[in-house]
């Protein structure tokens, strides 16, 4: 849960220019709620961790490694943009 | 009437012969027998390990092994229960090679129990995760898992949340292409491949939606067929991908929090594991296995030998055991820069006792230029020689 709230928090943050996913821009990733999720899951950004200490900047540490962008459509966002439960 | 009758006696001793070559022998017969109960992930490994200690002029012994899910192995040597089925083994023929299936043999009607159970999982998450006072865990090399497609396949990477909804929910959740549950192959909830990527996706393992194959050559085989290459995807362990890349691609994996998908490897056709290593692929777990010990200490000097090989602290005077580790996609602990200590757990720096960068970076590649050769620790200016290597310590 702690992962999901970090992962939130930190996607918010990013932004992307590209796109390897046609229908990243789906109206449908737009919930009920009038909040606009496009661009919660994006992930990209052009910030890497340097000196990586935390989890969070392992994960996104600086590399040379090939790294793949993706904007993913996910239509069942909750309508503040959460995953739903899985029942 | 005596040429026919010599013809008829030649005929029935060759029939004889031939349905004795044919009929397995039994388990115990095979000189020095170790019982191992392990996940089929590992089997390419204790082929390749068996084929080398069956002819070790150092300590011979026969690996003899069944293959089920990690936590049913788990559960086995927890609660003793007898192994009754045929095993398998490594011929000793010299023209066997490790891409061969192994030999069968019967297991005595009392059954036999297992010397050693594997676990391609911290064992955590298992029902049975007690091992009380006469058994010991000991952690061998680290295991990715990847989520695979068939080559004809247009997908190269998938999201955390993606696979969230896609193993979660009945249709995928909607996301596209993974929206036909038929398509999915996933694999048993005991099984490592399964939980290990659960717990990198937060989908509880009783609540996987697709078709559950029992072994990971099954997985493989239904990707790599399917009549639906876009919509198809299925789970496997590094080490059975490695061995058939031409067959699927993996794709590469954004965790929670992260803000691009990465492989394994440093790019998708390396075999480096360098994502892996620094902590850039978050989808692996620890290889696990168990025995009973007294003291910390296996209590049977077989098991502890190969424990020894697998672990890296020993070498046998015929083959060194972290090639072979290093040769099946596995990373041991000693190149890893990064570890957890729970399934799907938040990763950490980690700075191994005794490293192994260089020699690993020598096996999957070729070593850094800032890697020196050695033969001993006299040319290595207070650092240690370590499998052919300067190393820091």
């Amino acid at each position: 849960m702690c992962a999901l709230f970090l992962a939130a928090t930190l996607a918010a943050c990013g932004s992307s220019s590209s796109s390897n996913d046609a229908g990243a821009h789906d109206a449908s990733a737009t919930t009920d709620g009038g909040v606009d999720c496009t661009t919660k899951y994006n992930g990209g950004g052009t910030n890497c961790a340097m000196n990586p200490m935390t989890h969070l900047e392992i994960i996104n540490a600086c590399t040379t490694a090939q790294k793949i962008e993706k904007h993913p459509v996910l239509p069942m966002l909750n309508a503040d943009c959460s995953l739903p439960p899985i029942q | 009437m005596r040429k026919i009758i010599a013809a008829l006696v030649t005929a029935i001793g060759c029939f004889s012969a031939e349905a004795i070559a044919q009929t397995p022998p039994t388990c115990s017969s095979l000189p020095n027998p170790l019982y191992l109960q392990i996940g089929d992930t590992q089997e390419n490994l204790i082929k390749a390990l068996g084929q080398k200690l069956v002819h070790s002029a150092n300590y011979s012994m026969n690996l003899v092994y069944v293959t089920s899910g990690s936590c049913t192995n788990v559960d086995a040597i927890v609660h003793g229960t007898k192994i009754t089925s045929n095993m398998l083994y490594v011929p000793t023929s010299t023209s066997w090679t490790t891409a061969m299936p192994s030999a069968a043999c019967t297991v005595d009607a009392n059954g036999v129990l297992p010397d050693i159970a594997n676990s391609n999982i911290f064992i955590d998450p298992c029902p049975t995760n007690n091992l009380g006072t006469s058994l010991s865990q000991f952690f061998g090399a680290i295991q990715p898992y990847v989520f695979i497609v068939p080559t004809g396949s247009s997908q190269t990477a998938i999201t955390a949340e993606e696979a969230y909804f896609v193993f979660g929910f009945p249709n995928g959740g909607g996301v596209t292409p993974w929206i036909d549950d038929m398509f999915k192959f996933i694999r048993p909830p005991d099984k490592s491949t399964l939980i290990s990527l659960a717990a990198n996706i937060n989908v509880p393992v009783s609540k996987w939606k697709g078709v559950p194959k029992d072994k990971s050559k099954d997985v493989l085989n239904a990707v790599a067929q399917s009549t639906a290459a876009e919509k198809t995807i299925g789970i496997l362990g590094a080490e059975v991908y490695d061995a058939n890349r031409m067959m699927v691609k993996s794709l590469a994996f954004r965790a929670y929090g992260q803000s691009y998908a990465y492989f394994p490897d440093s790019t998708s056709s390396a075999t480096d594991k360098q994502n892996t290593r620094d902590g850039h692929y978050t989808a692996w777990s620890p290889t696990v296995y168990i025995t009973a010990s007294s003291g910390g200490v296996p209590t049977s000097t077989r098991a502890q030998y190969l424990i020894d090989l697998i672990q890296g602290k020993k070498r046998d005077a015929s083959f060194d055991p972290l090639k072979i580790i290093v040769s099946k996609g596995l990373v041991p602990d000693c190149a890893m820069q990064v570890k957890r200590t729970r399934e799907g757990g938040d990763l950490e720096l980690y700075s191994p006792t005794e490293p192994c960068t260089c020699f690993y970076e020598s096996q999957v590649g070729t070593a850094p230029a800032s890697c020196m050769a050695c033969v001993d620790d006299t040319t290595c200016g207070g650092g240690k020689c370590r499998h052919g290597f300067c190393e820091a310590r």
